[in-house]
Order: C-alpha cells, then sequence, then structure tokens
C-alpha cells in the first residue's frame, strides 16, 4: 500500500533521512523502531508531507505522492497522529474531533456517524464531549488524537510514538486500542521506542539507524527481545 | 443566535442615537470608535484568530486611506470606487505582508510587520510627489451616494456621515463573524494552537495565513477609505507604528479570537483619551498601565473576565 524507497531528506540542510525504504502492505501493522533521533519520526512527517523530501520515491496506493501537498495527503487517506502536541488544546473534546474531519465538509451524516463510531471506542472522551482537550490526561489525549485522526476516514494510520510519556497502565489501554483498529482492518504505520509495545501489535519490524533501515524481520514467537535491543542500540551484528 | 440579537439591538440603539442627542461632539466619536471597530475586528482575524502578531494595521489603514486620496486626485473616483478601491490595495499588500509570515513566526513575524509598518509610514512621509508628504492629500466629502442613478442617501454632515460609518462597521463585523466561524476560522484556530498539527490534519497552513492576512488588511483599507473621507483629507501621521500599537492594544484588552472582544477594546481605548482629555500628559502613562495590567492579569481580556464572571 505504501512504499518508500531510498528517501532523502530533513529539515533545510540537515539531513536525517539518508535513504530509507521501507513497505506497508495494506491491512498489516508495521513498526519502526529506533533510538532517539534516528529519523523515524521524521520519516512519518515525510510521508505526510511535512518535512522536505530531496530524493527517492514515496508511493501510496501506485501513485508517486512526494509532489502532494499535505492537505491532500489527508484526503488520499493518509493520517499522522504526531508526538508530543497531540491535540488542540484551546478545543473541546468535539472540536478536535470535528477538526479531524475538516476535509470532509461535504459528508455530515458520515461524519455525524463517524463521531458516534468514536464515542462507542472511546467512552472515557464521550464522557468529556465539551472538556478542553487541553484538561485531558495524556492518556485521554492520546486517544483523542488517535480519534481525530479516524475522523478523516484514513487508510493507513500513522502513529509517532503512542505510548511516549504515559503510564503503563495506560500504554495498555492504548495498544487494546490500536489493536482494536488492526483487527478491523486497518492498515497501521507504527513509530515506536517501546520494544514491547511494537512487538505486541506490529507483524512487522523495521529498525531505523542513522536514517536508514538497518534491520528488518517478521514478528514471530521466535523474536528475541534482547537481541532486537541489541540491534536497536547500535551494538547488534550489522 | 442570542448574540445575534443582542448584535441587531446593539445597532439599532446606535442607529437611533441620532435622533436624541443633538450634540456633534458625541456623534464624532462614535465615528471614531466605529472606524476603529473596523481596524480592530480585522487584526482580530490574523492576530485572535490566526495567532500571527501584525504591528501593520496602521500601514493598511493608511494604504486605504492613500488609496482613495490618490484615486480621487489621479481618476476623480467617488466613494463607490475608492471604497472597493482601498479595500483591494489594502487587501494586495495584506497578501504581501503573509508572504513571509510562511516562514517567520512569533517575534520574528512580529519585527517585520513593525518594519513593513515603518516602510509605509517613511513612504507616506518622504514620497512627497505622490502621497504629498507631511501636508498630505486632500480628499472630498462623500456626498451623493447613487446606485444606477437612483440617490440613496446624502453624505454632508457629521450625522450623515455616522449613520455611513455605521452601515459600514456592521458590514465589517458581519463579514468578520461569518470569517471566523466559517471553515476558514477554525484552520486558523487551528493553525494557531500549533501548526505542525493543523498541517497534520490536513489543514492548508499557507492558504489559510495568507487569507487571514490578506482578510484583516481589507478591512483595516475599507476603515481607511472612511477617515479619509471623514477627515475630507490624509495626513501620515495617523498611520503611524502608534497607530497599529493601539489597535493591537485594542485586540489585547478587549480579548482575542471573539470578534466582541476587539469592538469592545475599540470603544476602551477611543473613548479613553476623550475622557483623558484633562490628563492629556499622562495618556501614554495610562496607556501604558492598562496594557502592562491586562497582558499579566487578563489573557483574555475584557471578555475572558466576563466569561470567566459567567461560569462563577
Amino acid at each position: 500500500m505504501l512504499a518508500l524507497v531510498d528517501v532523502v531528506g530533513g529539515y533545510g540542510r540537515t539531513r536525517i533521512l539518508n535513504g530509507i525504504s521501507f513497505a506497508v502492505p495494506a491491512g498489516k501493522v508495521v513498526a519502526i523502531l529506533g533510538g532517539n533521533g534516528t529519523g523515524k519520526s521524521t520519516a512519518l512527517k515525510a510521508i505526510a508531507g511535512l518535512v522536505a523530501v530531496d530524493g527517492g520515491s514515496i508511493t501510496f496506493d501506485g501513485r508517486r505522492i512526494e509532489a502532494v501537498p499535505p492537505h491532500r495527503r489527508i484526503g488520499r487517506g493518509l493520517c499522522l497522529v504526531p508526538q508530543g502536541k497531540e491535540v488542540f488544546a484551546a478545543m473541546s473534546v468535539e472540536e478536535n474531533l470535528l477538526m479531524g474531519a475538516f476535509h470532509r465538509s461535504g459528508d455530515r451524516a458520515g461524519i455525524r456517524a463517524d463521531l458516534q463510531g468514536c464515542w462507542d471506542r472511546f467512552p472515557r472522551l464521550a464522557q468529556r464531549r465539551t472538556a478542553a482537550a487541553g484538561s485531558l490526561s495524556g492518556g485521554e489525549r492520546q486517544m483523542l488524537a488517535i480519534g481525530r485522526a479516524l475522523m478523516s476516514r484514513p487508510r493507513l494510520l500513522m502513529l509517532d510514538e503512542p505510548s511516549a510519556a504515559l503510564a503503563p497502565k495506560v500504554i495498555g489501554e492504548i495498544v487494546e486500542a490500536v489493536r482494536g483498529l488492526a483487527a478491523a482492518g486497518m492498515t497501521i504505520l507504527l513509530v515506536e521506542q517501546n520494544v514491547s509495545v511494537a512487538l505486541e501489535l506490529a507483524s512487522y519490524l523495521y529498525i531505523v539507524r542513522d536514517g536508514r533501515i538497518a534491520h528488518e524481520r517478521p514478528v514471530g514467537p521466535d523474536v528475541d527481545l534482547e537481541d532486537l535491543r541489541a540491534f536497536y542500540l547500535g551494538a547488534g551484528p550489522s | 443566535m442570542r448574540a445575534f440579537l443582542i448584535a441587531v439591538a446593539v445597532l439599532a440603539a446606535l442607529a437611533l442615537l441620532p435622533l436624541a442627542v443633538a450634540g456633534g461632539y458625541l456623534l464624532h466619536v462614535l465615528v471614531v470608535i466605529f472606524i476603529f471597530v473596523i481596524l480592530a475586528v480585522g487584526l482580530d482575524l490574523v492576530m485572535g484568530y490566526c495567532g500571527q502578531y501584525s504591528f501593520a494595521q496602521g500601514a493598511f489603514y493608511g494604504i486605504g486611506a492613500y488609496t482613495a486620496a490618490i484615486l480621487h486626485r489621479d481618476l476623480g473616483f467617488g466613494f463607490w470606487q475608492t471604497l472597493p478601491s482601498g479595500i483591494v490595495a489594502a487587501g494586495l499588500f495584506g497578501l504581501l505582508l503573509g508572504i513571509p509570515s510562511l516562514r517567520l513566526s512569533g517575534h520574528f513575524l512580529a519585527i517585520t510587520t513593525i518594519a513593513f509598518q515603518t516602510i509605509v509610514y517613511l513612504l507616506l512621509t518622504q514620497w512627497t510627489s505622490f502621497t504629498g508628504g507631511q501636508y498630505g492629500l486632500p480628499v472630498p466629502k462623500v456626498g451623493a451616494l447613487t446606485l444606477f442613478g437612483w440617490e440613496l442617501f446624502r453624505v454632508e454632515t457629521v450625522r450623515d456621515f455616522y449613520f455611513l460609518a455605521l452601515g459600514c462597521m456592521a458590514a465589517a463585523i458581519g463579514v468578520a463573524w461569518r470569517l471566523a466561524h466559517s471553515r476558514i476560522g477554525r484552520q486558523w484556530q487551528a493553525i494557531q494552537d500549533d501548526e505542525l498539527l493543523a498541517r497534520a490534519i490536513g489543514v492548508d497552513v499557507t492558504r489559510g495565513k495568507l487569507v487571514a492576512f490578506v482578510a484583516s488588511a481589507g478591512l483595516a483599507g475599507a476603515a481607511g477609505v472612511l477617515l479619509a473621507h471623514y477627515l475630507q483629507g490624509v495626513s501620515p501621521d495617523d498611520f503611524a507604528i502608534w497607530t497599529s500599537a493601539t489597535v493591537v492594544a485594542m485586540v489585547l484588552a478587549g480579548g482575542r479570537a471573539s470578534i466582541v472582544g476587539p469592538i469592545l477594546g475599540a470603544v476602551l481605548f477611543t473613548a479613553m483619551p476623550e475622557v483623558l482629555r484633562s490628563a492629556q500628559s499622562y495618556k501614554l502613562v495610562i496607556y501604558g498601565v492598562v496594557m502592562i495590567l491586562v497582558v499579566s492579569f487578563l489573557p483574555g481580556g475584557i471578555v475572558g473576565l466576563l466569561r470567566r464572571e459567567r461560569r462563577a
């Protein structure tokens, strides 16, 4: 569904992606693991169009998208849940969700149905419908960010470290929510530092180092956590 | 709906006011307030809603006013032609100033707008052959307003002008309200909150910012045309940085991103100098103190205070 081939890019003159290549097949959950500053978030931003791509190709549904402006990519079904700043703090929970459906202005009935779907999926958000998003807990904020992304009816959902800065119990809830989405057939590209979260969700793993893929493998019962950690820390066999 | 009814009631009361008040002084102060309301509500779009600090509202105001004066001088334009021309000219310059906002933000953008404001002011004062320099240019009274050959209204006295300015202000508030509560208004709030996140959810940030700058400048241009015809002339000092700073103060003190806030701010900051006439030499000090107090203790401005009261 999505394929990156030798993508080079970064911020201004600072090159962060050094020829990264990976693929996300439809209906699968693919995880990208890596330490800080390896370029995994930048890769997601490049796919979303938030970072300039200077070389290589990004293909979505068989069409090149490097030149498509970011606000058009969302209409094609690519949606990123960024890390750090997840929600519009001053807007209410409901307004945040509606912002997610922003490009579907003609589709009122569909938006209403999706909003109801969100309340069903995340009952805690339903209880806090009118609260300012800035007053939510970290876990609720992450749920809201995922809910908002779903409002755009994505076909590929990109999650940038959904487990970052959350308590273990809350991480469990987020993992459950993402698992539910995957079970319903959503294609998901997940960037994580937390190896166990990635192993729980993904069926295929890439490990990024220095802006390119250093290792890749399917997730199976034979995955050795220690081995992966070693890769990820840059000490493993290369 | 309630807000709309209140707005209609206030406008109706203002429309009836000249019947009750004979004095030209009050009407004059109100005309000035109406003009500043247009400026402040316009700035609220770009600064309050979209979060782009602009200290150039005075420059757009001047561009509107001088467009009216120059087009009258060179082409004999009357009010029906100067008004749209002033709006378009200011809007185009707004587009120009919007371009740096695509790359700069916060203080850096504010500095750029100050530079733009300064350049416009220097051109108005120094390019004497085109702008008349410090002496400015004459502009005629609005006179007869005709539509398809029918005379709608004659604008000769302050009282006549009062109605014209009131109508223009109502239209400007209507336009701003519509923009702020439409799709583009929601985009602006998303951009203000977090630009990257706005982009990530599919907001066309480039377009959003440029529309905000153009709309804001266009409204300032309309205010400038009104002022030019009202004072029957333009001179640079009405369009200096001091004016821009006052409009920023109106928006902040009134309450940004609320439309109502900037209206209250415009009333406050236009009425205050009149009330403070006896304390003329302390005017700047009082302004400054009000500003500091508002920014420190009332980040939501007067509107924020009222909302807090209602909740309490």
